[in-house]
């Protein structure tokens, strides 16, 4: 069941999730975790949208994890109470972006509203997206963007807020998703030119589009203002159970001078979510 | 002392340095071990050298006594046809199989994507020494790079071509029993190639249509080129003969890297899986001692082992 929950359809306000109730979590009754945080930690929401917040939130809190992003500004203050941020303020749709001039008002505006409410908390990101492609060209796209980004970047920087472009694979989960590459996002990144732009590199997501993970993290290490995780192939746990050796990844994230949040967004299979979770936080804890 | 213990040594011995590398790894020489590896983890010539010596057959003893049911020799055509039979002697002689050696591959030149008659003369001549050495020593996979491929020439037609080609060769090649291995390799290090992905050549070993033309899967080169490592292991798997292994980034010892060493899981679940092949070629090591290199894929590919069971 857990495999039927997609992120957009949670974006979208879909209250179909999870029926198994967590009320046995084993992981529960362990003692909390004592992580040594040089990678600090926020998990997304939307994986675990059937524990309600405020219980989800004690539960990485004595996890470890710094923050559950992807959190709606009215929701703040459960996270306030276990001494949780929002690492990753949602704004616009996925699929409508920021590469189509039509779309920028709308985007800009709530990117322009995530940036205040973010900003208010201290909080340090706010997510945007290219937008799917529907046929226009990746060049004229990435123009697009330049154009819309320019506009807020200014603000962005006022307010110390960076707005991030997630990197989405196109392959699988989001077919046609224009930001698709990382070589692609860089050069959005660079042709924006304010420190307050950058990209949310998916590891997951670029795993399935273009492997040569490390190599990237390195190469790209400028323009990466965020990360996601997940399991490949699944985008379940972190594990034994697929292709990427996780804590390998964490460490050149953590060589390459990076000092933001790394957002566990892997949907649990294991019959345990939140000790998914906290195996999880104790794998990237590196 | 069993393999265990011993490649517990071995992988010790890698941080203490050369002189206790040499002390303790001899100390091992002359062990055995009872228990044998269930995928066919082949590693080459040289691996062993240190151990061993330099003698190749007494490196195939050595790679016997430590678990490893197959060898695998890039260079096999190359060697005096004595020297092959002495090699395929011995590993008969010790119950252990073949990897692919190399057939063809030339990097500089476009070959496998033109449609010429004196390039099918050459490759197809290529394929009939391959199948000597092959009778010579019961070798039964050779792996084929495709080539460069061509700038002037539309894509689609050179992917034909490429097809025409390995029908002729796997033609050949399958009159002696001997099975071509096409191998992608990644773009950043072989720039200018035209087999790069694997449902390329998936497409391309479906199109030929022999059971004599598969695919050899090098997962640090596909770890480069496009990730997804286990969907397309999953995708091509009728099509996969054989697997190299290096981790990334750097090619070093699996375990060294971003590719989960578990990932061969999803290799031992499958049937009929062939050979298996241990190829690592640069050691995570600043300081790069022969032998300290091929000490941790072992110990690794034990995980590998303990993945399965």
């Amino acid at each position: 069941m857990t495999a039927d929950i997609t992120r957009r359809g949670f974006l979208a306000g879909s209250t179909a999730g999870l029926a198994a109730g967590l009320a046995g979590s084993a992981w529960a009754d362990e003692p909390a975790l004592k992580l040594k945080g040089r990678i600090r930690q926020s998990v997304c929401r939307w994986c675990y949208s059937s524990i309600p917040l405020d219980s989800f939130a004690a539960s990485c809190a004595r996890i470890g994890l710094q923050s559950i992003e992807l959190v709606e500004p009215a929701d703040w203050p459960i996270l306030k109470k276990h001494g949780l941020i929002c690492a990753m303020t949602p704004s616009h749709s996925i699929t409508k972006g920021l590469n189509r001039i039509e779309n920028h008002p709308e985007c800009l505006a709530k990117i322009r509203a995530a940036i205040e409410a973010a900003s208010a908390e201290n909080f340090p990101n706010v997510i945007c997206f290219s937008g799917n492609r529907a046929g226009l060209d990746d060049a004229e796209g990435l123009k697009n963007c330049e154009i819309a980004i320019k506009q807020i970047a200014g603000f962005a920087e006022e307010k110390k807020v960076t707005l991030c472009m997630e990197l989405l694979n196109s392959k699988r989960n989001h077919k046609d998703y224009m930001c698709d590459r990382t070589g692609w996002g860089a050069e959005l990144v660079k042709r924006v030119g304010s420190p307050r732009f950058k990209l949310l590199y998916d590891i997951y997501h670029m795993q399935v589009q273009e492997g040569d993970v490390i190599a990237t993290i390195r190469e790209y290490a400028d323009c990466i203002g965020h990360y996601h995780t997940a399991g490949v192939p699944g985008r379940n746990e972190i594990d034994d159970t697929q292709e990427l050796n996780y804590p390998a990844i964490m460490k050149a994230i953590l060589d390459s001078g990076f000092g933001g949040y790394v957002g566990q967004e892997f949907i649990p299979r294991q019959k345990d979510p939140l000790a998914s979770l906290a195996k999880a936080a104790e794998l990237c804890d590196i | 002392m069993n393999r265990r213990s011993f490649i517990a040594v071995g992988t010790a011995a890698t941080v203490l340095g050369s002189t206790a590398l040499t002390t303790d790894t001899h100390a091992a020489d002359t062990s055995a071990s009872s228990q044998r590896f269930k995928l066919k983890y082949a590693p080459g010539p040289g691996m062993f050298k240190n151990l061993a010596g330099d003698n190749v057959l007494d490196q195939i003893k050595f790679i016997h006594d430590q678990g490893f049911g197959a060898f695998f020799d890039n260079g096999l055509m190359g060697r005096p046809a004595d020297m092959q039979e002495r090699i395929a002697q011995t590993l008969s002689g010790l119950g252990m199989e073949l990897g692919p050696f190399v057939l063809y591959a030339d990097f500089g030149v476009k070959s496998f994507v033109l449609s010429s008659a004196d390039t099918r003369k050459m490759l197809t001549d290529k394929a009939r020494q391959g199948v000597e050495t092959a009778k010579r020593t019961g070798a039964k996979w050779a792996l084929m790079v495709p080539g460069r491929y061509d700038e002037s020439l539309e894509w689609d037609y050179q992917t034909a071509n490429v097809i025409d080609n390995l029908k002729y060769c796997a033609d050949i090649c399958g009159q002696g029993g001997l099975t071509i291995v096409i191998e992608p390799l990644n773009p950043h290090d072989h720039p200018g190639l035209f087999l790069t992905k694997i449902p390329q050549a998936y497409q391309i070993c479906k199109a030929v249509g022999s059971p004599f033309c598969k695919i050899v899967n090098d997962l640090y080169h596909q770890q480069i080129t496009e990730g997804n490592l286990i969907p397309n292991i999953n995708r091509a798997w009728s099509e996969i003969a054989a697997f190299h292994i290096g981790d990334n980034p750097g090619r070093k010892e699996p375990g060294t890297g971003e590719i989960n060493i578990k990932i061969s899981s999803a290799i031992s679940t499958k049937k009929d899986i062939q050979v298996f092949c241990v190829w690592s070629t640069a050691s995570a090591a600043a300081d790069e001692k022969e032998n300290r290199h091929f000490w941790r894929p072992i110990g690794n590919a034990t995980a590998f082992e303990e993945s399965n069971s």
